[in-house]
């Protein structure tokens, strides 16, 4: 009986979290996909009035160039996510291998020559390395993942690190050692997948900094390039107008921005809690 | 001698031995904190040389465009001091750092060195206030939470951290002036004036724009931190014995949980720190955060290079002193 | 001290459980029923989940901020009723007339305050606040730790478990309580340091003539320090008699309890484990609680509430209704 109680209480832990992020991010990228082909506007064509405000004709109002703020809005979905996604899953993936490498090699030079390497980089406010890094590389979406990744990886490498120390004196990984399994088929089939669920967790909230960097950097100018739509960049050309009555050529997108920051939030935080949950019994 | 007086007296030999070996325990702990704090700041120096370095593409090439002769890019790569070898490079960069001696903007010939100097004292107030304003709001939210048995409570501030985390510095700063700058018309949009009270003024509302990514994680650990320590049986003997309400929360609740978070947070103040470099740019304040974006805008490099190793200096600064903090308030942190 | 005939503290038929907004309130200790006087030292034993701490906070007052509540009986402190006390009444006895030495040694001491401090705090509950440095040392003294004037610079991490809980036994004593209560004082530490410890609350019993309540799942340590036993098994007073009564228990948990110890078993012979495992916290069944692992149980013993001490007045009560049995264990 107790059980059963225990049971209830698990499904319940997080899954409304986990369902209201997964809906938030699900209806954002219909959006995305159905409203920029669906609409009589195109992102980048005049649609009325420059800065005229929201109504039946422009739900979201026009910008300073007269287009459709709506059109725009769902426009970017893609480029922001896209970037994010993409800034995310390079470092994760760099930054958990050499990570896990790191952890269980026993070369003492390697380990603190590359270990330095790591301070150093998680040492720099990770907004401003990006930005030095598009000075040196030039702007645009190719290089802010650049730019991410060489910062990123070295978070995600201090984590798997610490883990792969600890997952490497595990138990299992001793018998398999014993068993005499092969190096790599211990390091992919019992290290990695241990050291890489603490990545992946890190991976979720990391989005969140990520995609509001990704929006910051062409709020700066330094991104993704106009005219292609992008919400920090529809933000950056608002910005001025903002203090004179035009709200909504800013709003509007960073409205969309804040869903898409907070739906990654509240999965993350609800695939916390859940496995927590999972962690206390 | 009695046998008493010869126990008294080798007593005191131990007592002395051991208060040595604390002040020893405590200055090498202190010192290995320096040490390592120096260490990683040399690697923040070789990663901003490496930066130009290592950079795909050719920097030297992008700065000047597309249009130039072969013996301009080799002229301007000469000026920057590139066609010597990465040694050398190397030790011109570092002995300059040692001297104060950062280089030259290309742009206004100016010393670097100098313009960090004016632009720096700018961003550490907005740095030290963010900090302080983040402290303000976190550390009763975090205890009020943490005692409160309501489950609302709990859930609310679960929901509100989660969003307030997910909203970016730009936004809410843009909207803060909306509200405070348009609406109450109570801070300025743009502009800075010289000394410190006056200077406030100017600060305030970026400042409170920029901690907001650091509050809803530092009020997060702090809760978790504090939920840990009700349960802790050392809380329980601070209630027994009668301890003053004002204590009670700072001795027993707030300082052994404040320890373990404050060393935990250098990483959100970092990503806190490179806010400022976007809330100089939205209210035009003199900081080194715009000089940077201005550095980046013109190629200017040596700036570029300068001000992204300074970010790094101060990032290592602050997370030396948040170790040191954890220490003081609780001797179990570690430093090393 | 003189010593008036009434008990120091009556804990009768108390009954605590936790509420809960949604679930029935649980229960967790039903029938306690014991005296302890002034100046006797008075062991608690049990397995755990037998409601020993639950009683202890009971005595200190620290119940309701675990979220546990008193629903019927009374706790009688020196004539007070404690069952209904406030919170502004608890302050003017825990701490004071009421001392406490918690369980763990590693987490007792606050580890951000020196022991000096935390002795200051101690002491300045007594509303006087002269001398506390002098008073302080003496304490420390008392409960014989040497180097005292070292000892008090220094952090709880910088001391060894039995240090800390010297310490904490000096913060107890502060006051001069005329009860303490030592929930498992010992856990954590070794044989050596607990045997010292349990030295130290003899003699202050014996110096100061507090009355020491010692709650341990340990018969054989209780056994060995106390004057009278308090057997508890799943949130009830099963048996309660003086050390030498125990050694005839009349109750089959104690005669369980003994028969289990490694102290008096005879060497070779097979150490014998009590049947079963306690029954969890609200999932009694009626009757006798320990029915269930019980050798000698008898259909009556299954129906009904959960049998009363018996035994009258005298020293030596017990929970069984069928001690006629217990001669077949």
């Amino acid at each position: 009986m107790t059980t059963e109680v225990k049971k209830k209480k698990f499904i319940k832990e997080g899954t409304f979290g986990i369902y209201t992020g997964f809906f938030m991010l699900g209806s954002l990228i219909v959006a995305g996909l159905i409203i920029p082909r669906v609409s009589k506007y195109k992102p980048n064509d005049l649609a009325s009035m420059p800065l005229a405000p929201p109504s039946r004709a422009n739900w979201f109002g026009t910008d300073v160039l007269g287009r459709d703020v709506f059109v725009r809005v769902f426009d970017a979905v893609f480029i922001d996510l896209g970037t994010a996604i993409i800034g995310v899953s390079i470092p994760l993936v760099v930054g958990t291998v050499i990570g896990t490498l790191l952890g269980i090699s026993q070369n003492k030079r390697v380990n603190s020559l590359v270990g330095s390497i790591i301070d150093g980089i998680n040492a720099f406010p990770f907004l401003v390395f990006v930005i030095a890094m598009i000075a040196f590389i030039g702007p645009g979406v190719g290089s802010i993942v650049l730019a991410i990744s060489l910062v990123n990886w070295a978070r995600y490498a201090r984590i798997a690190r610490t883990r792969a120390v600890v997952v490497n004196q595990q138990g299992y990984v001793e018998a398999a050692r014993t068993l005499g399994f092969s190096k790599k088929r211990i390091l992919f089939k019992h290290i990695i997948p241990n050291v890489s669920s603490e990545t992946r967790a890190y991976a979720l909230s990391d989005f969140i900094i990520v995609i509001i960097a990704v929006a910051a950097l062409s709020f700066l100018g330094l991104g993704i390039k106009p005219p292609q739509a992008e919400w920090g960049g529809m933000i950056r050309d608002g910005k001025d107008l903002l203090t004179v009555g035009f709200w909504w050529p800013t709003v509007f997108p960073g409205i969309a921005l804040c869903w898409a920051g907070i739906a990654v939030a509240f999965i993350s935080e609800g695939l916390t809690r859940r496995m927590r949950e999972v962690g206390t019994r | 001698m009695s046998e008493s007086q010869k126990t008294a007296a080798s007593q005191d030999v131990k007592m002395e031995v051991e208060k040595n070996r604390n002040r020893a325990a405590l200055r090498r702990t202190f010192l290995g904190r320096v040490i390592r704090s120096v260490v990683v700041a040399f690697w923040v120096m070789v990663i901003a040389f490496s930066l130009i370095r290592l950079s795909p593409g050719d920097p030297v090439r992008m700065a000047l465009g597309a249009d130039v002769t072969e013996e301009a890019v080799e002229e301007f790569r000469t000026q920057l001091g590139l066609d010597k070898g990465v040694l050398t490079q190397f030790w011109d960069y570092f002995s300059g750092i040692l001297r104060g001696d950062l280089g030259y903007s290309y742009f206004s010939g100016r010393d670097v060195t100098e313009i960090v100097g004016t632009h720096l004292p700018v961003t550490l107030m907005i740095i030290g206030l963010s900090i302080g304003f983040a402290a303000i709001i976190s550390i009763p939210l975090a205890l009020y939470v943490a005692m409160s048995k309501s489950n609302t409570v709990n859930y609310l501030f679960r929901a509100l951290t989660s969003i307030s985390l997910a909203v970016p510095g730009f936004f809410l700063a843009l909207m803060g002036l909306l509200v405070f700058g348009v609406y109450f018309n109570i801070a300025p949009a743009a502009g800075y004036e010289g000394a410190f009270p006056a200077n406030l003024k100017y600060l305030w509302l970026p400042a409170l724009a920029n901690c907001g990514s650091l509050v809803p994680v530092l009020a997060r650990v702090l809760h978790s931190s504090i939920v840990d320590t009700l349960d802790e049986e050392f809380v329980e003997t601070g209630v027994i014995r009668g301890v003053r309400k004002g204590k009670f929360y700072w001795s027993y609740l707030l300082r052994p949980s404040l320890a373990p978070t404050v060393v935990l947070l250098s990483y959100m103040v970092g990503v806190m720190i490179g806010g400022t470099v976007i809330m100089e740019t939205i209210f035009s304040l003199p900081g080194i955060g715009r000089e940077l974006i201005t550095a980046v805008d013109g190629r200017d490099y040596p700036v570029v290079q300068s001000i992204a190793m300074i970010f790094g200096l101060i990032v290592v600064f602050f997370s030396f002193v948040g170790d040191l903090t954890g220490y003081l308030l609780d001797r179990r942190v570690t430093l090393s | 001290m003189s010593t008036p005939n009434k008990p120091l503290i009556q804990i009768k038929d108390v009954v605590i459980g936790i509420p809960h907004k949604r679930r029935p309130t649980l229960i967790i200790v039903n029938n306690a029923n014991f005296d302890i006087n002034y100046g006797e030292m008075v062991g608690i034993v049990g397995e755990s989940g037998s409601g020993k701490t639950m009683i202890c906070r009971t005595m200190i007052g620290t119940l309701e901020r675990r979220g546990g509540k008193i629903l019927s009986g009374d706790v009688v402190f020196e004539g007070q009723s404690l069952a209904t006390a406030s919170e502004s009444d608890w302050k003017k006895l825990r701490g004071k007339s009421i001392g406490y030495v918690p369980q763990s040694a590693l987490a007792g001491p606050n580890p951000v305050l020196t022991i000096e401090a935390q002795l200051a705090e101690a002491l300045r509950n007594t509303g006087d606040t002269k001398d506390i440095k002098a008073r302080s040392k003496e304490l420390l003294d008392l409960v014989k730790i040497r180097r005292v004037d070292t000892v008090m610079k220094q952090y709880p991490y910088q001391l060894s478990g039995g240090m800390r809980q010297r310490v904490m036994i000096a913060c107890a004593l502060a006051t001069s309580p005329k009860l303490l209560i030592a929930d498992e004082p010992t856990t954590g530490l070794d044989v050596t340091v607990q045997s010292q410890i349990m030295d130290l609350l003899k003699e202050i019993r014996s110096s100061m003539g507090t009355a020491i309540v010692l709650i341990s799942h340990d018969l054989a340590l209780i056994d060995e320090v106390c004057d009278r036993v308090v057997v508890m098994h799943a949130g009830a007073t099963v048996e309660v008699g003086s050390v030498k009564d125990l050694e005839k228990p009349r109750h089959p948990y104690t005669i369980a309890l003994n028969s289990s110890r490694i102290d008096i078993a005879e060497p070779g012979s097979e150490l014998v484990t009590i049947k079963g495992s306690a029954p969890s916290v609200g999932e009694w069944n009626p009757g006798c609680r320990f029915a269930d692992r019980c050798s000698i149980v008898q259909s009556d013993c299954r129906i009904g509430d959960h049998p009363a001490l018996i035994g009258g007045s005298g020293t030596h009560q017990t929970a069984c209704i069928h001690t006629e049995l217990l001669e077949r264990i």
